[in-house]
């Protein structure tokens, strides 16, 4: 039996104008070893084909006729298919195709490609599914991405803001904690997406919105501070130390715990307490829609803790002496900025009455009391019996984040 | 001119593509060759081409460091194919009788 030779037309079309695309097609499903004959009239086609050949391991012969149609016959070798051996696939590009351990040699290859074995490890140090991922992931990424606002336009910024002077004192002082702490919010996600391998491309692509949230959360707090042409506000050693504890914590699982689950969870009653109270349409806006954001911080933290305790039952005590580790190293640490305090009461308060004072402090003491309920909901939620979700809540830093 | 350079100033445009012709070719000669002295003992001089010729494309360790030669194998080495080049050469009185370059302006 005798196949027909394969025969590869090339024209006028030089190796100098993509001929190799041709003459490689034709080549790809013959066997090593086999020989195509090219044709073409380019004078120096003889000559740019030897050195193809040679870079790619095609052998090459030339006819023995000068009259021959054939001006060379190319025995395929078999470097590109010695390249392909042992060639994997890295998962699939579906969520469903998500592998248990992403490799360091996949490194940033999109999750499905086929992958070339070999190439340098890039030391993602977070590669386990059980340790990374999230089912909720994907909806949660969606959702962030269709929910940016643009702070420009989303706040009316000519809106009228005329307040007494220590009212926007005590505004300008909640703003420049707030920039604070959404320093630490931007910081702490953009620190643990560079160590998560991209196979878990739906967690990286989460966390960078979150970390896009946080930058517009920065932008629109430090805008309505200076808006009446002051200055920015105090900060305090111990909100610094506070958030150090946050800013260094080296574990995903407990960073994420510590800073979406506990802090952002009590800054969403700190932002709701604030949209409620506040003296001017502008600092109700900045904080509701930074509201909004966080509520998605949150969702995915108690999530991804969710999905890891499933697979991890040491998981919750590790929870435990993270919240107690955190409170040991802030023991000598005063909490809140005393400036901030006060300025929440005086916002409530609105007015220099005693009657007024003794609300606004009322109103912060029940805000701190809800901040409480509702850590202490999540923690019921991460499967902690109702008692132990008080004590860890209770040991929570009075910086609230 | 050796001619994979001129397929690729063809290919990136230093020289635009069919703009040259070529008048004559050279018989192949070996265009790199790794030379040792015979300062080098035998026996490690062996062993060195031994390793070399053991290096497969196939292995994904060193498939890279052939790419970076632009390397599919490596071959044992040959001299035949230089006669053509080192009478050039010597007619054009590139080099001196002692192999010192003669052309005061050249720089490699
Ligand atoms: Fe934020
Ligand atoms: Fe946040």
């Amino acid at each position: 039996m005798t196949r027909p030779t394969p025969l590869i037309e090339l024209d006028e079309l030089s190796f100098e104008r993509g001929a190799h695309l041709l003459v490689q097609r034709a080549l790809l499903d013959m066997q090593p070893g086999a020989e195509l004959g090219v044709m073409g009239t380019d004078p120096a086609l003889n000559i740019h084909l030897e050195a193809w050949c040679r870079t790619q391991g095609h052998g090459i012969r030339l006819p023995e006729d000068r009259d021959d149609p054939v001006r060379a016959w190319v025995s395929r070798g078999r470097t590109d298919i010695d390249r392909w051996t042992g060639a994997e696939r890295a998962g699939g590009p579906y969520p469903r195709g998500i592998q248990a351990k992403a490799e360091p040699h996949w490194g940033l290859a999109a999750r499905g490609a086929l992958i070339e074995p070999g190439a340098p490890d890039l030391g993602f140090d977070l590669a386990d599914r059980d340790y990374v991922w999230a089912d909720i992931a994907p909806s949660l990424y969606a959702h962030a991405a269709s929910a940016q606002w643009d702070p420009e336009t989303a706040i009316d910024w000519r809106a009228e803001v005329s307040l007494p002077a220590e009212i926007e004192l005590a505004v300008v002082q909640i703003m420049t904690y707030l920039v604070e702490n959404e320093q630490a919010a931007l910081v702490v996600p953009a620190k643990l997406l560079s160590r998560i391998h991209p196979h878990f491309r739906e967690v990286l692509q989460l966390l960078a919105v979150q970390a896009a949230d946080e930058a517009r959360h920065v932008e629109v707090f430090t805008r309505r501070a200076l808006l009446t042409g002051g200055e920015m506000g105090t900060s305090s050693v111990s909100g610094r130390e506070s958030l150090a504890t946050l800013v260094t914590e080296p574990d995903f699982s407990l960073a994420s715990f510590l800073l979406s689950v506990l802090g952002e969870g009590s800054f969403l009653n700190l932002l709701t307490f604030l949209d409620r109270h506040a003296p001017d349409p502008i600092t109700r806006q900045v904080t509701r829609l930074a509201r909004q954001d966080e509520a998605r911080h949150v969702a995915f933290g108690v999530a991804h803790l969710q999905h890891q305790s499933k697979v991890d039952p040491s998981l919750r005590s590790q929870l435990r002496a993270a919240v107690e580790r955190r409170h040991q190293a802030l023991s000598n640490s005063t909490g809140l900025n005393q400036d901030v305090f006060d300025a929440l009461v005086t916002l409530v308060a609105g007015e220099w009455t005693p009657e007024a004072i003794g609300r606004g402090f009322e109103e912060v003491q029940k805000l701190q009391k809800d901040m409480d309920e509702g850590r202490q909901h999540r923690l019921i939620n991460l499967g902690f019996p109702a008692d132990e979700a008080a004590d860890l809540s209770a040991l929570h830093t009075r910086n609230f984040m | 001119m050796i001619d994979s350079n001129h397929l690729l100033f063809g290919r990136e445009g230093t020289l635009p593509a069919g703009s040259t012709r070529m008048i004559a070719q050279t018989p192949m000669f070996d265009h790199c060759n790794l030379t040792l002295t015979d300062a080098v003992p035998p026996d490690l001089a062996q062993q060195f081409g031994d390793l070399l010729l053991s290096m497969s494309y196939a292995d994904p360790q060193v498939r890279p460091l052939f790419d970076l030669e632009g390397l599919t194998v490596w071959r044992p080495g040959r001299t035949n194919g230089y006669a053509p080049l080192e009478t050039a050469i010597d007619e054009a009185g590139f080099y001196d009788a002692e192999g010192v370059i003669t052309v005061a302006e050249y720089k490699p």
